[in-house]
């Protein structure tokens, strides 16, 4: 259950915004939902370390060769 | 640099978002496809003010929004008492902010970006989803404490958060008398009770009579390290910060699978 994801360090930390104070009562809805958060991300934790389904990188890549073909005319 | 190399590191994320505001993955998954393909296409932009990740987010709610949230067959689409069908129970604006920042950890500047709304919405939407949940998670509750003013401390904060006080009881008999004439929805309990008697022995009875979330209030921690500690459990240590207790309450019942309605 303590597992982190393994890609960790892309997770953030909500910090701003500096100069802008929150009400009270916003502060503790986002600490408690906080916490939900971070059960959420153990409930969710395999789908982040599973691999990401094929076809999804194949768009991309696709998009990128015909992104580079666009100059000669294609 | 292309796109594959600049989506690619944050797509393990969207998809974890799509499962969880979508409610299924496959269904997540097919929205991520439709927003990679609008990128792909050029029918989508991602937008040069924002990092990668933050305008793959955009894209995808661009596409989540125009289909998936008018599609959503509400309130019908989720009946059951877990954590992801209480998700589902949460409006789709107020959800998208509850899982960009609680979930996903976007800073609500971020997700002012990904939802296209000003700060202003963002903090809106966020206090709305807390009505949400603690509408959704409202439920009766017993409190196991001997102390008159801790018990009162603990009785308002739990009164603050929408719940109601079924009984406040002193030692383990009077706990177990309680859960037999009013069934809670959750369980705060000390652990040393005024007649010396055990909150670990009175959790123990009602757990083996009833499935209840349980959180242990505690000056003495270590006794529940005994491994003697009941399951399901969560343990605060006195004196305690009234919203590590709230957000505690929070978390035992958005993640108890039966739990019972303060009107049921």
């Amino acid at each position: 259950m303590e597992r982190r994801d393994a890609k960790g360090m892309i997770e953030q930390r909500p910090v701003d915004p500096p100069n802008r104070t929150t009400p009270p009562a916003l502060d503790e809805a986002r600490l408690r939902q906080q916490a939900i958060g971070q059960k959420l991300r153990q409930m969710f934790d395999e789908v982040v370390n599973e691999p990401v389904p094929r076809d999804f990188l194949e768009i991309l890549r696709r998009a990128d060769e015909g992104a580079d073909k666009v100059p000669e005319g294609e | 640099m292309g796109l594959l190399a600049r989506l690619a590191p944050h797509l393990p994320y969207v998809r974890r978002y799509a499962r969880a505001l979508t409610g299924d993955q496959v269904t997540g998954d097919g929205y991520v496809r439709v927003a990679l393909e609008a990128l792909a296409a050029g029918e989508a932009v991602l937008p040069p003010a924002m990092t990668p990740r933050v305008a793959l987010y955009h894209v995808f709610q661009l596409i989540w929004r125009s289909t998936g949230a008018q599609l959503e067959p509400r309130p019908l689409a989720a009946v059951g008492d877990d954590a992801a069908s209480r998700l589902m129970r949460i409006a789709p604006p107020s959800r998208q902010a509850f899982l960009l920042t609680a979930l996903e950890g976007f800073t609500p500047s971020e997700t002012a970006q990904i939802l296209g709304v000003d700060f202003e919405e963002v903090e809106r939407l966020i206090a709305q989803a807390q009505t949400e949940i603690d509408a959704e998670l409202a439920t009766g509750v017993l409190i196991i404490e001997d102390e008159p003013v801790i018990a009162a401390d603990i009785e308002a904060l739990v009164c603050e958060l929408g719940h109601e006080v079924l009984d406040i009881a002193a030692t383990r008999s009077e706990a177990v008398a309680a859960i037999a004439s009013a069934r809670p929805g959750l369980v705060l309990a000390d652990i040393q009770l005024a007649d010396g008697s055990s909150g670990i022995d009175a959790v123990r009875d009602i757990l083996s009579e009833i499935d209840v979330p349980v959180i242990f209030i505690t000056a003495f921690p270590e006794r529940l390290l005994t491994g003697e500690r009941p399951e399901p459990t969560f343990l605060i240590t006195k004196p305690f910060q009234p919203e590590t207790v709230k957000a505690a309450i929070g978390q035992a019942l958005f993640f108890h699978p039966a739990r019972e309605r303060a009107d049921a």
